[in-house]
């Protein structure tokens, strides 16, 4: 048989026992990601001296380097960094105990937070500054106008750029092999090497990818609708009930139509 | 009368132009005092610097006894002026994904810590007040510009400000809607509140004010009582002004 349809949706369920692995290190790694690449934004926005140079160098080397380059990078360059800690600071860390996952996560967090940065930094800005002082003008710290009405606002705004983000993120997972993490792809590859069946197996891989992110896309269309509150008709007013319309002044009538 | 706000020499530059020349000014408490003038005379600066949304150079900003050296204000002074005045802004800047009612509700449980339920009566309270009681459910883009502001008076006069600043309130708005939201100023100043109202509406002005100020060029030129003036004013540049003003308030009616 030159090409076995039957292997294609038989093996999969075999793959899809690393399904948790392929979606812990995507979900732990846009995490971290998250929180690196907003406090990049805040860098850059903010102008803070020293760092907004480091994190434009950072954010320009990111990009400007492929992710296998990176990964390999990594897994070979933090057991070298513990070894020089070892070797001019005396501290005792164990060079070959690194779990090779932590490679993968550092490796695509960094990676990501760098093109994240860039989208949250545009987020936030363009959230209306005026809201900003109003926030202000009531009284809120700058904390408390971060947290309370930029960050919800600027949430709606980034969510679909972060959104390809985090399926890039899933995808990219599967290059985690060289850093010796079994995921999905990497398990794939060990037993297609059984019955030298590669071909159906990245067809069977491919399959499940796909799936998956369209999965992920429909979600984030979900949450997206349930941020825009606005968007959503009012409580226990309809738009489309004649009765309840004719009370609304016509600026009203207009808006909630469009709903 | 008890004095409520009292500036001294307050100064402010963007770059070359000095848009604030050393202003003095006296607020008694209750008092509502309406500042007129041309566009980039310094009306609204001034009426930021009081909160410090724009940050004065130099100058002395006294809030109910509490003075606030403008060149070396802490952030404990900038809190204490925040916390007791609120801002009324041209373009209403309700929070976008926040209904009417958490709009309201917002600095009274972010800021004063109140318990939810009580901040959501006073809320809904405050906007029965200002005649939204059926629209507290609503979001910004749901109301019409001139219930968003009904809806920003509310959600200042939450947090029982000494001191309310309307910076140009109706200038965004149709006739219709300014027709409300004038009502709802005046009920406001009826009650006592101190004001200051920045504003191209004549009328009102003299209406509600008890003391108006001419602004021009980053200094006052007028200043007295409505009748004095809007009615007598004593200097050459505030006359051609007002004319102008007044002309195209007729043109418009």
């Amino acid at each position: 048989m030159l090409f076995d349809f039957g292997l294609v949706f038989r093996q999969i369920p075999k793959i899809l026992k690393y399904l948790p692995v392929t979606l812990e290190i995507a979900v732990a790694a846009m995490a971290f990601s998250l929180i690196l690449g907003f406090l990049v934004a805040l860098i850059k926005i903010k102008r803070v001296r020293v760092l907004t140079p480091l994190a434009g160098f950072y954010v320009s080397f990111t990009r400007g380097t492929p992710i296998l380059v990176q990964l390999y990078a990594t897994y070979y360059g933090i057991p070298f960094f513990l070894q020089f800690c070892n070797a001019k600071l005396g501290t005792d860390w164990n060079v070959n105990g690194v779990p090779p996952i932590v490679f993968a996560l550092v490796a695509l967090a960094l990676n990501d937070a760098a093109y994240s940065s860039e989208a949250i930094r545009a987020a936030i800005v363009a959230v209306d500054r005026g809201q900003v002082e109003a926030a202000h003008s009531i009284g809120m710290t700058t904390w408390q106008t971060l947290r309370r009405v930029v960050i919800p606002e600027a949430l709606v705004i980034a969510l679909p750029s972060l959104g390809n983000a985090f399926i890039g993120m899933i995808k990219g997972t599967s290059l985690v092999f060289v850093c010796a993490v079994v995921d999905m792809t990497a398990a794939g590859r060990m037993l297609a090497a059984r019955n030298f069946r590669y071909f159906e197996m990245y067809v069977s891989l491919a399959i499940i990818y796909w799936v998956i992110t369209l999965v992920v896309a429909r979600l984030l269309v979900v949450w997206e609708r349930r941020l825009r509150r606005d968007a959503r008709g009012v409580k226990g007013l309809a738009p489309t009930e004649g009765g309840t319309r004719d009370e609304l002044d016509d600026s009203t009538a207009r808006l909630t139509q469009k709903v | 009368m008890n004095s409520m706000i009292r500036l001294r020499g307050l100064r402010k530059r963007f770059d070359h132009i000095e848009v604030l020349k050393g202003i003095d000014l006296d607020v008694a408490e209750g008092e509502v005092l309406g500042v007129i003038g041309a566009s980039g005379s310094g009306k609204s600066t001034l009426l930021r610097c009081l909160d410090f949304l724009e940050v004065p150079d130099a100058g002395e900003i006294t809030l109910d006894g509490r003075a606030v050296d403008a060149a070396h204000a802490t952030k404990a002074d900038v809190r204490y002026l925040r916390r007791h005045t609120a801002m009324v802004f041209q373009l209403f800047h309700l929070f976008t994904y926040k209904t009417a009612l958490e709009n309201v509700m917002e600095g009274l449980v972010t800021v004063q810590k109140l318990d939810k339920v009580t901040a959501e009566a006073v809320s809904r309270d405050l906007l029965d007040r200002v005649g939204l009681g059926d629209r507290v459910d609503h979001f910004p883009s749901q109301l019409s510009g001139g219930q968003q502001q009904r809806v920003a008076i509310a959600r200042s006069l939450a947090l029982n400000p000494k001191v309310m600043l309307l910076d140009e309130p109706t200038s965004a708005l149709d006739p219709e809607s300014i027709a409300g939201v004038l009502a709802v100023i005046r009920d406001v100043a009826a009650e006592g509140r101190t004001m200051v109202i920045v504003s191209h509406e004549m009328n009102f002005i003299s209406d509600i004010a008890d003391q108006v100020v001419f602004l021009n060029d980053g200094e006052i030129l007028e200043r007295g009582t409505p009748a004095q003036v809007l009615g007598a004013p004593a200097t050459e540049r505030a006359r051609q002004f007002l004319a102008r003003a007044n002309l195209t308030l007729s043109r418009a009616a």
